[in-house]
């Protein structure tokens, strides 16, 4: 199957600190790759980089046979992006932030529809309207996930999704992991709660210090003994 | 007992300064910072000694009007708290809520940012040159008492311009005392208005307090050390009252609970069609920026408004109006311009991930702060214009309107530089809220202040000539200038680096 994400030699340097230290990645068509690791291990730093905000010091990344560094605004089109904090404009509402996604990623008529529809599975309908500054921190992971998955991308990466997320939020990011999956889309996950992590996707890999330290089927993390395997990965 | 209870506000605010010097990294923008604190030292001797040239007979004339401009000075120091909600503040106020700050600290922080306005830096200056000059000839003893009357009726005015801020913050936390202020602020420019319509601005002014004042530092010149020390007692106790009451208004602000922001984020707004364009999609996304953001909305309001209104009053003639531009548009620079990103706050790094998104966002953050700039500058230029004495020549209108569009365009320029250089954390949403630290708000004050004062100047200089057309010629290299430098700019943003670095920045990761 051939790679929708593929990163190599990837390094991100901020000064002296090394944030991500050299690693490959490949991901292919609807893989589920759930990525953890301690605070400061480059989860985050990674999913920057694939996303197009942040440019990698070395390596090479390809996103959907795009060469992301070469053609930055192909490599976007193709993505959808939750970022770790934050990730709306304060003073927009959730019904403008799509306006704007929907223009700028020129989709078609109709749009308004699949917004309609996520809105509601999302619960966030209610407060389409209102400017997003008044959200509590859910309700913005919420509409942030939402976001990602507005325009159907060849990679959903997602940050944090479930970071103070209730139940049913949990419950529709699920849905949307595995909708946007069995549509051929590759999704990355970056979390601390191993046990989503395990839920949402088939495989896991586990960074530390910038470097992937373990690579294998998330199922394997799960549980008792998997959470014990993952924490001697952690500190050993 | 927890011992930080019993931290006075001094020494809490001791703490707070050491720390916001020691977050200034750069040594640079230390030294930077030292000298634009001895700078305005620097500007009262030089003005001191340079009023010695001014014939004596202008003293006289001099001394008759320095009471009214202590009257500009006390509406200044009332109304600029008033428009940033008490005035600005070394910490916003979500990095402070873990620790037990005194209402009485949060107070004094905005006394002690009061200089970071430069308008207030410009007034004091000039009333102690002014002052130092009316008194008599300089001699080092007479002249420092002079000025010592005025330094405390400065200290006075701004504390107490500062405790009316904070009790006005206070009253508009709820609908009525929101409506019970709005209802004072218009019966206030009526009552302006109707004293200026009925001729009886003279004779107020003739009647000022001020004018115990200017005696009292006529007293302190002369050695009549008895009245002198009355006055300066009477103002430096008043400072003491109202740091008091500061420190209780305060207080008593802070507590209140608060309805407004909840009010603009639980309501629905009406929903607008979509727009196929790129660039229009973002300026409605960045108007709303500005206008749903409380210090912004009032910043643009008292920007576009006062200066209209006062340039209309003051009756000025197309000469001084070549002046005025160049202070405004600093002015709308310090609103948002200097850190024009932080408009996307958390947003950006989603903005950032979006195909198309990193020109049309230059372009469209530029021409919202371009749009704010004019409106201010025109404002004052047509409200000037209204009863303004007829002009000498044509030359003075053209070099006024070429003044406005230039000081315009090189703010703008600067302002985005200097949002790519300095990006900054501001969720720009409480009514003290500044787009960049204090230290950087002060930097960029005084860079736009020189920067627009050498260009009015200049194009005065051109008026002066008679042609009409050399302003419109000597418009060219400067809006060229300013293009050249904000298209620089423009190439940096498209680097990704950069553009992460401000993104990342602005969006606090």
């Amino acid at each position: 199957m051939s790679a929708v994400v593929e990163a190599r030699g990837l390094t991100v340097s901020f000064g002296p600190v090394v944030a991500v230290d050299g690693f490959d990645l490949t991901v292919p068509a609807r893989a589920t790759l759930a990525l953890v690791g301690r605070n400061g291990a480059g989860k985050s730093t990674t999913l920057k980089v694939l996303a197009g905000v942040l440019p990698p010091t070395t390596g090479s990344v390809s996103v959907a046979g795009v060469d992301a560094v070469r053609h930055p605004d192909e490599a976007r089109a193709r993505v959808g992006y939750c970022p770790d904090v934050g990730g709306l404009i304060p003073r927009a509402t959730p019904w403008e932030h799509l306006q704007l996604a929907a223009t700028l990623r020129s989709m078609g008529a109709g749009w308004e529809k699949r917004a309609e529809d996520l809105l509601d599975r999302f619960d966030l309908l209610g407060v389409s309207d209102r400017i997003t500054a008044g959200f509590s921190h859910g309700m913005g992971r919420r509409m942030s996930v939402l976001l990602a998955a507005f325009h159907e991308p060849e990679v959903l990466l997602l940050d944090e999704p479930f970071d103070g997320v209730d139940p049913l939020g949990v419950e529709a990011t699920m849905d949307v992991i595995r909708e946007l999956r069995a549509t051929g889309s590759a999704v990355l996950v970056s979390t601390h709660l191993l046990e989503l992590a395990v839920q949402a996707c088939e495989q896991a890999v586990v960074l530390r210090r910038g470097r992937v330290v373990a690579a294998a089927p998330a199922a394997e993390l799960a549980g008792a003994s998997g959470a014990a395997r993952y924490r001697s990965l952690l500190t050993s | 007992m927890n011992p930080s209870v019993n931290t006075s506000a001094s020494r809490q605010l001791l703490a707070l300064l050491r720390l916001r010097w020691r977050m200034i990294r750069s040594q640079p923008i230390r030294w930077a910072i030292a000298a634009l604190t001895i700078l305005p030292v620097g500007l009262v001797v030089a003005g001191l000694f340079g009023m010695q040239t001014v014939p004596d007979d202008q003293t006289l004339n001099l001394a008759v009007a320095t009471p009214t401009f202590y009257v500009g000075f006390v509406v200044l120091a009332v109304l600029a708290p008033l428009v940033s909600g008490g005035g600005y503040e070394l910490y916003p106020a979500d990095q402070l809520v873990a620790y037990p700050i005194r209402p009485s600290t949060a107070f004094r922080s905005t006394l002690i940012l009061a200089p970071v306005n430069l308008a207030w830096v410009i007034n004091v200056v000039a009333l102690f040159v002014v002052t130092g000059f009316a008194a008599g000839d300089l001699a080092w003893a007479p002249t420092s008492r002079s000025l010592l009357t005025v330094a405390a009726f400065i200290l006075t005015a701004t504390v107490a311009g500062h405790a009316i801020g904070w009790l006005v913050m206070g009253f508009r936390q709820s609908r009525r005392g929101r409506l019970v202020t709005n209802i004072i602020g218009i019966a206030a420019l009526l009552a302006g208005f109707l004293i200026f319509w009925t001729d009886n601005v003279i004779p107020l002014l003739d009647n000022s307090p001020t004018t115990l004042v200017l005696i009292g530092a006529f007293d302190g010149y002369s050695g009549e050390y008895r009245s002198w020390l009355v006055v300066v007692g009477v103002l430096v106790l008043g400072m003491a009252m109202f740091i008091r009451v500061g420190d209780a208004v305060a207080s008593w602000a802070l507590r209140r609970p608060g309805d407004h922001a909840d009010r603009t984020s639980s309501r629905s707004l009406p929903r607008r069609p979509s727009s196929p364009h790129v660039m229009y999609a973002l300026l409605r996304v960045d108007h709303a920026s500005v206008w749903r953001s409380t210090p912004l909305r009032r910043g643009v309001l008292v920007l576009v408004l006062v200066p209209g209104v006062i340039s209309a009053l003051a009756g000025m003639t197309w000469q001084s109006l070549v002046l005025v531009p160049g202070l405004i548009a600093a002015g709308a620079g310090l609103l948002f311009g200097i850190n024009a990103f932080t408009l996307d706050s958390t947003g950006s790094v989603w903005l950032a991930t979006l195909p198309g998104w990193v020109s049309p966002a230059y372009l469209a953050k530029s021409l919202i702060f371009l749009e704010v700039a004019l409106a201010a500058v025109l404002s004052a230029l047509i409200g000037g214009s209204l009863r303004a004495q007829p002009a000498n020549s044509i030359s003075e209108i053209t070099a006024a309107s070429m003044s406005a569009l230039c000081c315009a365009a090189l703010v703008v320029a600067l302002g985005m530089r200097s949002s790519l250089r300095n990006p900054h954390r501001a969720d720009l949403k409480g009514p003290r809220d500044t787009p960049a630290t204090p230290g950087v708000m002060a930097a960029q004050s005084m860079r736009f202040a020189l920067v627009t004062t050498f260009t009015s100047l200049y194009f005065a200089t051109l008026a002066l000539s008679g042609a009409w057309w050399l302003p419109l010629l000597g418009a060219v290299p400067v809006l060229l200038l300013s293009v050249l430098h904000w298209y620089r700019t423009g190439l940096a943003w498209a680097h990704p680096h950069v553009r992460a670095s401000v993104v990342l920045t602005v969006a606090g990761g």
